[in-house]
């Protein structure tokens, strides 16, 4: 009996237990069901606002791509202006030219007396009038050589050439105009050549108009210097005065287009406005930078930087070796980069390797002819472009003659002269 | 006296045509115009000229027509050439201007100074 209520309380306390486990876990249970029921409506909210966020994202793109869309349209509009711009003042230049031509011939004619002789008052106004045309013609000139530089129609025409040889030549055309004001030109170069792969028009361009301008701003007694100096990848060139100068809040108008003003004790207006403008672009045009460091009073210095580019690479192709050596003495002096090979074949493979900026090429070769030669290089992208002078040692057949001619291949039938070979070598790498 | 240098001005612009021409008789040249291509291709085959002044854009027929014209012709020697233009030279012009071996190309309004010099050198009066 003892033995039975002992077993029953021990099962009665069991079941307390049991019971308490059972409470114990509802509440746990139940306090489960409440966080993932707090769980569940915090993802609800959550999507909520990822959704709401991806509609107000969507919204935006879609906003984007309209802008887009209206700048597009907008540029597109603005480059057709640009373009009816630059169409207008290039036709309009041209128009200009002739019967200035016309103004400015008629004025010298009769000013070198050609026409006669004339008093010394029709001397006076006939020069003031003549001056006043040049003035026009050089805006004209100035005019369409920008309007050809914004449009992107401007063609720089390199060839190797030595930058101290154009100042020397600047130095000559602007001597006598800086003697007549009693202003010392000077030029500072090193002793050696600088060579350089440049347009040479434009170099001359460059240094005339800042001589031009420095020229506009000094008095007698002043000084206006030339000066290059060579560097590693850049060749530094500087026209400085010790004239008027150049107030600090005009430095940064100096190179936009039309902005004039009178520097302080400045000569006159006689500028077009375009002159520094198109310095920038063309020294930019080369790779270059320009800038100016100048005080009233004291002088202005004009900077500008040309890019050294790489001579350029030519390949002479002519089974006779001691023809190809000559035509290598010939180009001597031009600063080349000039490979020789011998057969078409070794031509083709050496195009394959290095990129040439033209070739010289024998007709009659061994094994595959020139012509051959001619057609391969036409078939591949890479060298498809690159300018090719034929050369041969008769008179080559009509019918492949005409095909050069067609094909605007130029000819040079041997022997030929070297100044001949170094013209046509020149113009061919600046077209 | 030996005889005059002959040049002659293919230019449409006959007022311009004068000056020049004025211009180069003071120089002790004899000097014609023709106003077109066409006339300037009569005048080469009636009289050649040592050196030919000539403009690109004329109404008919552009300067070079007339020197492919001329250069065609075995009949006429090849005078020299010198190009004097309103029109923008480029890189085309240049090239079909080498081709038919011009000595030199001006644009009006071109250096007067240069231009003479070019032609003194050219034919020497």
């Amino acid at each position: 009996m003892k033995e039975n209520k002992k077993i029953l309380e021990e099962l009665y306390e069991a079941r307390k237990t049991i019971s308490l486990l059972e409470d114990e876990l509802k509440e746990t249970n139940s306090g489960l069901l409440q966080m993932t029921l707090e769980m569940d409506d915090r993802v609800q909210e959550r999507s909520l606002e990822i959704i709401a966020a991806n509609e107000a994202l969507e919204r935006e793109i879609a906003e984007q791509k309209r802008l887009q869309k209206e700048l597009r349209q907008a540029n597109k509009k603005l480059k057709e202006v640009d373009e009816v711009k630059s169409d207008f003042l290039s036709k309009l230049s041209h128009e200009l030219r002739t019967p200035l031509s016309i103004i400015s011939e008629g004025i010298a004619i009769c000013l070198d007396g050609t026409a006669g002789p004339l008093l010394p008052k029709q001397t006076k106004f006939l020069t003031s009038a003549q001056d006043a045309i040049d003035r026009v013609g050089r805006l004209v000139n100035d005019l369409l050589d920008l309007s050809r530089i914004e449009s992107g129609k401007m063609i720089l025409r390199r060839r190797t050439i030595d930058l101290c040889e154009i100042m020397d030549r600047v130095y000559e055309q602007y001597n006598e105009k800086a003697k007549k004001k009693e202003i010392a030109l000077e030029k500072k170069y090193p002793d050696r050549s600088i060579k350089l792969f440049a347009d040479e028009d434009k170099m001359l361009q460059i240094f005339g108009n800042l001589v031009t301008n420095s020229l506009r701003f000094t008095k007698k007694r002043d000084i206006i210097t030339l000066e290059i100096k060579d560097g590693k990848d850049y060749v530094k060139c500087c026209v400085s005065d010790t004239g008027s100068g150049i107030n600090k809040k005009d430095i940064d108008k100096l190179f936009t287009k039309f902005e004039q003003f009178g520097r302080p004790g400045g000569t006159g207006y006689r500028g077009t406005g375009l002159g520094l403008t198109i310095v920038k672009e063309l020294v930019e045009e080369h790779g270059g930078k320009v800038w100016v460091e100048s005080e009233v009073k004291k002088g202005t210095r004009f900077y500008f930087t040309l890019e050294k580019v790489d001579f350029p690479k030519i390949l002479i192709v002519d089974d006779d070796e001691e023809i190809a050596r000559l035509i290598r003495t010939f180009l001597d002096e031009d600063n080349y980069e000039i490979d020789m090979c011998h057969t078409g074949e070794k031509a083709l493979l050496k195009v394959k390797d290095k990129t040439y900026a033209m070739i010289i090429l024998d007709m009659h070769l061994p094994g595959m002819n020139g012509d051959e030669v001619l057609q391969e290089l036409k078939k591949n992208k890479k060298t498809r472009n690159i300018p090719v002078l034929v050369t041969s040692g008769y008179l080559l057949e009509s019918s492949i003659l005409n095909k050069m001619v067609e094909d605007e291949i130029p000819t040079l039938p041997k022997p030929f002269k070297r100044n001949r070979l170094r013209d046509i070598v020149k113009d061919l790498l600046s077209g | 006296m030996a005889k005059k240098k002959r040049i002659l001005i293919v230019e449409d612009e006959r007022e311009f045509a004068e000056i020049v021409q004025a211009r180069l008789e003071g120089l002790g040249y004899e000097v014609d115009i023709a106003e077109d291509a066409y006339q300037g291709n009569k005048a080469i085959i009636t009289e050649p000229p040592d050196l030919i002044i000539l403009d690109l854009n004329m109404p008919v027929a552009d300067g070079f027509t007339l020197l492919k014209r001329i250069y065609s012709d075995p009949s006429v020697d090849n005078p020299e050439v010198v190009i004097l233009t309103g029109q923008t030279v480029d890189e085309k012009v240049r090239e079909e201007a080498r081709r038919y071996n011009v000595a030199e190309i001006f644009t009006k309004p071109y250096d007067r100074v240069k231009f003479v010099e070019t032609i003194k050198t050219l034919v020497p009066v």
